[in-house]
């Protein structure tokens, strides 16, 4: 296999690029930045659905985003409406019951309790990734869902 | 920091070493940029996508099945975070496979700071080919040099596929220059 770059024009390529389009300085910051966001000790529910993805044409844009996330014996189901460039979730943990949730973002987070039917909601929550941190009434074993840009 | 191995970084990093982290970052964000612009986001998008996969990347640390291919599951990753971005603002990757030229390769601010007008061209001609040309044309060009691998999973492509996709994506490029008035031959002593 050749090497990617022996023609001439990847010189030209990386020149112009680094020119007109390089990795913002922001982008990078924000990108060390997130090794702070690290949690040893949480469980991981992954993502698992997410509406967005389902097949294009059959979906409005409009609708609110499904997303769901499952794993550590936990499912949880969130609703992202978008209001400019804030979004407002209303999920649901199964099984239920109550439980401190927190959504976290890079500038900053948000705290509420699921109810006992394990619902719960965030308003205003900037557009961005997010990821929730879940710690269920009686449990010691936090888990965190995968981030996600909503 | 010498030049250790993606699993020897990962690691460390795992393990509370920062410095690690950083070194991650500075051998890889030029590949997920790519990545994430060469799907045509915005700079907002984009840099969402890539916030996204390096926390992706934080959650997993310690979990990852093959350490060793860091770049390729970072780039697999920013691929599946804009297709997912795209379909959330109800765009589609029109054809990512299609062979055929975008026509609509609008002039972007970034073009201004492009004063040689050869480079400013190539810079608009890059953004008329095929959607996975610039994608593949923007990952084979980063710094350091991306493997196979890693290209591979940036398109989700096979890897026997890249040889033969980059020298189609290369005529696809070299074409819309020549359309624009520039004779490809003059460039190769580079800019």
């Amino acid at each position: 296999m050749s090497e990617p770059s022996t023609d001439p024009m990847f010189a030209t390529l990386r020149n112009v690029l680094d020119h007109a389009d390089p990795v913002p300085q922001a982008v990078v910051e924000a990108a060390r930045a997130a090794y702070t966001w690290r949690t040893i000790d949480a469980e991981l529910a992954e993502l698992t659905a997410d509406s967005a993805m389902a097949t294009a044409g059959v979906r409005s844009t409009s609708a609110p985003r499904l997303l769901t996330f499952e794993g550590a014996g936990v499912e949880v189901e969130v609703e992202v409406a978008q209001t400019g460039s804030t979004r407002h979730l209303s999920g649901q943990l199964v099984p239920t019951g109550p439980a401190q949730v927190t959504v976290r973002w890079s500038g900053g987070t948000q705290e509420t309790t699921a109810d006992n039917l394990g619902r719960f909601a965030f308003d205003r929550v900037p557009a961005g990734s997010v990821s929730l941190a879940i710690l269920r009434a009686g449990s010691e074993q936090p888990i965190v869902t995968s981030w996600i840009s909503i | 920091m010498l030049e250790l191995s993606t699993s020897e970084l990962l690691e460390q990093a795992t393990a509370g070493n920062s410095g690690a982290w950083d070194e991650i970052v500075s051998r890889y964000s030029g590949l997920v940029w790519a990545v994430a612009r060469g799907f045509a986001l915005s700079m907002a998008d984009a840099a969402d996508v890539s916030q996204t996969t390096w926390l992706r990347l934080v959650e997993h640390l310690g979990k990852l099945r093959e350490p060793e291919h860091l770049g390729g599951w970072l780039a697999t990753t920013a691929r599946h975070e804009c297709l997912r971005t795209l379909r959330k603002s109800g765009r589609e990757v029109v054809a990512f496979d299609a062979d055929v030229d975008i026509e609509s390769g609008e002039p972007t601010p970034e073009a201004v700071v492009l004063h040689d007008e050869q480079d400013r061209l190539v810079w608009l001609s890059l953004g008329e080919i095929p959607q996975r040309c610039q994608v593949l044309l923007r990952a084979l060009s980063t710094s350091p040099p991306p493997s196979y691998d890693e290209v591979s999973a940036a398109l989700g492509m096979p890897i026997g596929s890249i040889g033969p996709t980059r020298a189609r994506c290369l005529d696809h490029l070299k074409k819309r220059l020549q359309a624009h008035q520039v004779d490809t031959r003059t460039r190769e002593g580079g800019a």
